[in-house]
């Protein structure tokens, strides 16, 4: 049941991952120049029509999250500490502090992404970006922590 | 007062609460976690929520506890203050006040956990 929630909680990750780096991206798009190329049709998106499908994959991802941070704190937080690795606990709470910052931020986000896309552009840019630091940091750090000792097995 | 405001100003207000809000409720978590004092207690092995407020040890019985949920917890509620302000106050700052003071509160935070991180 754990290892199917932490698969799920992967899944919405990845999907997250993908809609919020087009849509930050977006926002970093210059008009005009060269559109042929490969990072040009990348940021080349309608990012106001990612702004939902991103806010229910990061409330999804981060309540799948939770589900399987109990296992986590039992079986794997114990042989961080345990095994004396420290570094890798840290690394794990900035996670976990980070995806909390970011939850908080998302009201902002989606008013931002409801009003003129001219009004407020550079305040939108930083916050979608935040948002993208966020969620490629916490993903990078749960697939290490994963490989380390992952949630479901004994 | 917001029936005087015109749509710009609603926008800027609303914009300037939001940021503020969010940055409430991540200096509300950052001080949860600097002083162990989140709202309440999770304890996973046994399945059992505990108020942490006033804080007590929690028993060697009960496992490890789980603080998480009570530093989000936490966050919220202090986000709410950001509705105490008054639309006067909101209009004279800027509408990026709350982001940048989230950027802030983001390098607090990393500072704060860099102590362990170094140890990777």
């Amino acid at each position: 049941m754990m290892m199917f929630a932490l698969l799920l909680h992967a899944l919405c990750a990845i999907f997250l991952l993908g809609a919020i780096s087009h849509q930050a991206a977006s926002t970093w798009r210059s008009e005009g120049g060269r559109t042929q190329t490969l990072t040009a049709s990348f940021a080349r998106v309608r990012g106001a029509l990612y702004a939902r499908a991103v806010i229910v994959a990061y409330v999804l991802t981060v309540l799948l999250g939770d589900v399987v941070y109990g296992p986590y704190r039992v079986d794997v937080k114990t042989m961080l500490f345990d095994l004396q690795l420290m570094g890798w606990n840290s690394a794990f709470e900035i996670k976990e502090h980070l995806v909390a910052f970011g939850l908080y931020l998302l009201p902002l986000y989606w008013l931002l992404w409801r009003i003129s896309p001219l009004d407020y552009a550079g305040l939108r840019r930083g916050v979608t970006s935040m948002l993208a630091l966020i969620v490629w940091y916490a993903l990078i750090v749960g697939h290490l922590l994963n490989n380390i000792k992952g949630v479901g097995f004994q | 007062m917001s029936t005087d405001l015109t749509p710009h100003d609603a926008l800027h207000r609303d914009l300037v609460r939001w940021g503020l809000a969010a940055f409430f409720a991540c200096a509300g978590y950052l001080s949860a976690v600097i002083f162990e004092r989140p709202v309440f207690l999770y304890f996973p092995m046994i399945g059992e929520w505990h108020w942490a407020v006033p804080l007590t040890t929690p028993a060697e019985a009960l496992g490890p506890p789980i603080a998480f949920y009570g530093w989000k917890a936490l966050g919220v509620l202090c986000a709410l203050g950001a509705w105490l302000m008054p639309a006067r106050w909101l209009l004279r700052l800027p509408a990026c006040t709350g982001f940048v003071a989230v950027c802030l509160s983001i390098a607090a935070m990393l500072l704060y956990e860099a102590r362990g991180l170094f140890a990777l």
